[in-house]
């Protein structure tokens, strides 16, 4: 069985081997190279000597993963996403394909039909409505992709996923909080029980952006600089670019702080929880130094529904999601 | 004053309150937040793998998804990830999990 997360930044696998559990990850990127004669194209051939690429019947070159973006600020220019704000696009064509080519190789063949797999999914975001955020198209989209390598796929929410890898301490009672790229997932859970799901739009993507419009560089710059860390969130750095994203990871916070609040606040299904309650942060945004604290300071500033216990940083935050769908996909066998 | 012009009054008043009564009635039973989607209730994920009773007849008019072809793409790498491994944590989870959920 195989647990898949199926991120805007990371495409996550998660399956046993033995004793253990391998967790197999992809960069979510890809960047085309279109030459225009065929010398050129030898040429571009023989430069992506080692790195991962496809050759598509057009002549085109598909570079996939981290090449992708390395590629792309070479070049001083923009990776291109096979999803976006958490959803596969509903308009853009080859994304769907390069996608379908991704989740095809990081999953590999079923190893006999029917086998289980569990996806994760993000929850109807509460700050956007759009046409183009469709979350049931992606899910079968997504299911028609990994049924035509024989696999029984099953979505699970992407937060409901965290909770069940990392709330087994407080019998499965908390909240759950997970950082993509494209947005933040959020599952209030009872005794197993996920009793509130909902998500915004604006994560580590628009730290990206924002950042990038601010210092003029192109977004991939700003993605390589914000990952390699060397800054803290609300604290000045002399880097310009460094000093962009801390400033706007703080915004980012205090607005999930707040969205949090907000749609918890007087909501009706909310528990009544008879103890204080765990908070668990994961996903690539919140590796960044000095988030979880961040984020407990502004749920108090913003007067958090909820009595906090603690909130707590995910012990393996980029792969928690995918350990959870892994979970939900032993629960199933 | 006639008769008649009571009887008018007294009927035009209690229809005014009739209607103000179903009107205060239907604010009742209409949930509030109705149109928000975080208002409504989550399906566990295991609850939603059982089959459900479904006694509407509906038109499902959600996109069709027409098939995602790969066909001419040429592969040019041996992996396309890369691996790490963790000691298989994960069973009491599993474990715990199922009894919660009687299964």
């Amino acid at each position: 069985m195989i647990g898949l997360d199926v991120g805007t930044s990371f495409i996550i696998a998660s399956s046993y081997d033995g004793d253990d559990i391998v967790f197999k990850d992809f960069r979510d990127a890809f960047y085309v190279i279109k030459p225009n004669t065929p010398i050129a194209a030898k040429m571009v051939e023989k430069g992506l000597k080692e790195k991962i690429f496809i050759k598509d019947e057009n002549g085109s070159f598909i570079i996939l993963g981290k090449d992708a973006i390395e590629k792309a600020v070479e070049r001083n220019e923009t990776a291109r996403r096979p999803m976006h704000k958490g959803v596969v696009s509903v308009k853009e064509k080859e994304a769907k394909r390069v996608l379908a080519y991704i989740l095809k190789e990081v999953v590999g063949k079923a190893s006999k039909k029917g086998e289980k797999l569990v996806f994760c999914i993000p929850a109807q975001p509460v700050d956007q409505e759009d046409e183009d955020f469709d979350v049931g198209y992606h899910e079968d989209v997504v299911k028609t992709i990994l049924s035509e390598v024989g696999y029984d796929a099953r979505s699970v929410n992407e937060a409901e996923a965290l909770c069940y890898a990392e709330l087994e301490d407080t019998d499965y009672t908390g909240i759950g909080i997970s950082c993509g790229a494209g947005m933040t997932n959020v599952c209030v859970m009872l005794n197993g029980e996920p009793t509130i799901v909902f998500s915004t739009t604006k994560s580590g993507d628009w730290i990206d952006r924002m950042s990038a419009v601010a210092t003029g560089e192109p977004d991939s710059v700003v993605q390589v600089e914000k990952e390699g860390g060397g800054f803290t969130i609300g604290e000045p750095n002399d880097n310009p670019v460094l000093s962009a994203v801390a400033s706007y990871y703080e915004r980012l916070i205090e607005y999930t702080a707040k969205q949090l609040s907000a749609a918890l606040s007087g909501h009706k299904s909310l528990p009544k929880f008879k103890d204080p309650i765990r908070i668990v942060v994961a996903g690539g945004t919140s590796q960044a130094d000095g988030y979880v604290d961040k984020l407990n300071e502004k749920l108090l500033e913003a007067e958090f529904a909820l009595p906090i216990e603690v909130v707590k940083h995910a012990e393996d935050p980029l792969h928690s999601v995918a350990k959870g769908c892994l979970i939900a996909a032993s629960i199933l066998e | 004053m006639e008769s008649s012009v009571i009887i008018i009054i007294c009927s035009l008043l209690c229809s005014h309150i009739i209607f103000f009564s179903a009107g205060i009635f239907l604010g009742f039973m209409i949930p509030k937040g109705y149109s928000q989607e975080v208002s409504r209730a989550p399906v566990s994920f295991l609850k939603s793998q059982k089959e459900k009773d479904n006694h509407k007849i509906q038109i499902d008019d959600k996109k069709v998804v027409l098939n995602v072809s790969t066909d001419g793409l040429e592969k040019k790498f041996d992996k396309i990830t890369e691996e790490k491994k963790t000691k298989n944590n994960i069973s009491n989870s599993v474990n715990k999990l199922k009894s919660m959920k009687g299964k």
